[in-house]
């Protein structure tokens, strides 16, 4: 099956504003900033494709031209086989584009008001306006303050006009740029959940998410593209990118002696270049926190712990720690 | 059945309704703003009787240039003022829709649904055109009530065909200045020059057989000077079709340049904005 959405070698570059120096003194003098450069991607229908990377980097621009606002400067952007820039009225009908920004509504109009004019704009038969958009407030949980004036709205209930707004259409593929920004746990749990369950897994839509949360793009992504400086860093699934980023495994050791004397210990035998951190807990003073990290192919705890127990160092425990996933992300950015 | 670019009858009727959607919105969005919505209103009141007395200190004195147009130098300029009100909403609507979108943020969540950036552009100024329409109205009710404004003989047919290629071919100068708008935010020259031309030269004020020679000759070549003059002989003297053949010939004329060359520009400015992401930044 060919790929919903495929970009080949696409490149932006934007123009510059000139200073009024820089208008006299060099007037033909271009300047510009390369926003993507090569991108090369391909997401298959029903799939959740995360774009990860920090801000300005280049996620909005890619949404953009996939969503026809924007013109690329070179390089191709297919969506189901259709080129942007040639077939924009088609491709409106296939896509949905969550703006997350607030300021894209009628703050002076009631939610529904608002809904109801964007599902003109979207063509929808005026007989089917209201269903649509009952059924979408009541899938979101919208019910309530769908009559209320839009100023009056909450930023959370903002960002749930923003996602029926852009499912008013139930378009084959959703655009979505960074969706759960300024919302409360609660909501971003449920709106994760309700884009992989329902959006995806039992309506079938394309989902092409832009995130700079890396928990956000492991929770729904299927395979994430991170970008930085407009450029694609490591395509593949978030498994993989952490296989390849982390390298090594965290554990952290609870020890009975006393600091000076693990301190001593370490720093004459092999384990000193493998200490990340140690010191007293927090809450726990009586204890030694020994944070270590191994290699993930070569070397095994049993052997650390071994050689604790054999210098007569009293273990209480010891916990496998995850690497943040936000350690992972900055490793990639900076690979 | 289909129509022009691949558009079925379904696809056409939707496109006709979409206006409409577009002004719903607006009178809604206005009408929440009670207070100004009220002052409106008492401005048409101050404007209509500030004329009067306007008009009563001009007196006779106005007369020699005033009788062509029936004599009554209030009705002159009530009806001036009026078709002007229609021309500046001609001449600015449409960059001031693009601009309020802009900077309001609502214009990107407009392009990207299944409606054309003309079809947006044009949809949302026709609450202007709608309101002004209503304006006009009642400014011509109170002068008539109030102070006599005479036009029981008008040809309104006559009034009515040279009020729509006005409009188109102010828009079409209006769209022209949107497409600088689309491209430089904010500045538009063109809008400017024509509004300053117009108010000088066109007769709004005054008729323009006192002006200076050369520039009589250099007023009829502003739309506006024949949109004022034919306007004023078919409401206040009821000129018929073919006496106000000499008013519609140049409007229609300049229209037929002005609007596609409008349409062309903007279609441009939409592409340069594309190409330099600045579609929807202000």
């Amino acid at each position: 099956m060919p790929p919903i959405i495929e970009t080949s070698n696409l490149r932006k570059i934007f123009p510059l504003p000139k200073r009024y120096k820089d208008l006299i003194l060099h007037p033909f003098l271009k300047k510009e900033t390369i926003a993507l450069e090569d991108i090369n991607i391909l997401i298959d229908g029903g799939e959740i494709f995360g774009l990860l990377g920090p801000n300005g980097s280049g996620k909005t621009t890619l949404i953009k031209i996939l969503s026809t606002l924007i013109l690329p400067t070179s390089g191709k952007a297919f969506i189901n086989g259709l080129d942007v820039t040639s077939h924009e009225e088609k491709i409106k009908k296939m896509i949905g584009y969550v703006v997350s920004d607030e300021r894209s509504f009628f703050w002076r109009l009631t939610g529904r008001q608002n809904l109801r004019f964007f599902a003109s704009l979207n063509n929808i038969p005026p007989s089917k306006i209201d269903s649509t958009i009952q059924e979408l407030i009541r899938l979101i949980g919208l019910e309530k303050e769908i009559d209320n004036v839009f100023q009056n709205y909450s930023s959370g209930n903002k960002q749930k006009m923003a996602i029926i707004r852009g499912l008013l259409t139930n378009p084959r593929i959703l655009f979505l740029d960074e969706p759960t920004r300024s919302l409360d746990p609660v909501v971003t749990h449920n709106l994760r959940s309700f884009i992989k369950e329902v959006l995806v897994e039992q309506t079938g839509k394309t989902v092409l998410i832009a995130t700079n949360n890396m928990q956000e793009a492991e929770d729904l992504c299927s395979r994430v593209a991170i970008i930085q400086n407009g450029k694609i860093k490591k395509c593949d699934t978030i498994k993989e990118i952490k296989n390849i980023f982390v390298g090594k495994k965290r554990y952290v050791l609870m020890l009975k002696s006393s600091l000076e004397e693990i301190q001593a210990r370490v720093d004459h035998s092999y384990l000193k270049n493998k200490v990340v951190n140690l010191g007293h807990g927090v809450s726990e003073n009586k204890f030694i926190f020994l944070t270590v990290e191994i290699d993930m192919k070569n070397e095994s705890i049993s052997e650390i712990i071994e050689w604790l127990v054999t210098t007569g160092i009293k273990i209480e425990s010891c916990i496998h720690q995850e690497l943040p996933l936000s350690e992972i992300f900055k490793r990639c950015i900076n690979a | 059945m289909k129509f022009l670019n691949g558009a079925s009858m379904p696809d056409i009727i939707r496109n006709l309704k979409k206006p409409f959607v577009f002004l719903h919105k607006d009178i809604i969005n206005e009408s929440s703003y009670k207070f100004a919505f009220v002052t409106q209103l008492l401005g048409i009141f101050f404007s209509v009787v500030s004329l009067y007395f306007l008009s009563k200190l001009v007196g006779k004195a106005a007369l020699p240039h005033i009788q062509p147009y029936g004599g009554d130098y209030l009705s002159f300029l009530l009806i001036g003022l009026a078709l002007f009100g229609y021309i500046q909403v001609a001449l600015n609507s449409f960059s001031n829709c693009i601009r309020n979108a802009q900077t309001l943020g609502t214009l990107e969540a407009m392009l990207v649904t299944q409606t054309s950036i003309p079809t947006i552009i044009f949809s949302s100024s026709l609450y202007s055109f709608a309101i002004t329409s209503f304006r006009i109205i009642v400014y011509l009710l109170f002068g008539a009530l109030a102070f006599g404004l005479n036009v029981r003989s008008a040809n309104y047919m006559g009034a009515i065909i040279i009020l729509f290629i006005t409009i188109i071919c102010c828009s079409s100068i209006g769209i022209l200045s949107a497409s600088f708008i689309m491209v430089l935010k904010k500045g538009d020259p063109l809008s400017w020059i024509f509004k300053s031309l117009s108010w000088l030269l066109s007769g709004v004020y005054y008729p323009v057989s006192i002006l200076p020679d050369w520039l009589q000759k250099l007023s009829y070549f502003i739309p506006v000077t024949h949109s004022l003059e034919g306007m004023r002989m078919a409401l206040l003297n009821g000129y018929p079709m073919r006496d106000l053949f000499s008013s519609i010939l140049p409007l229609s004329v300049s229209t037929i340049i002005l609007l596609p060359l409008s349409m062309f520009s903007f279609k441009y400015a939409v592409r340069i904005a594309k190409i330099n992401g600045s579609l929807t930044q202000y």
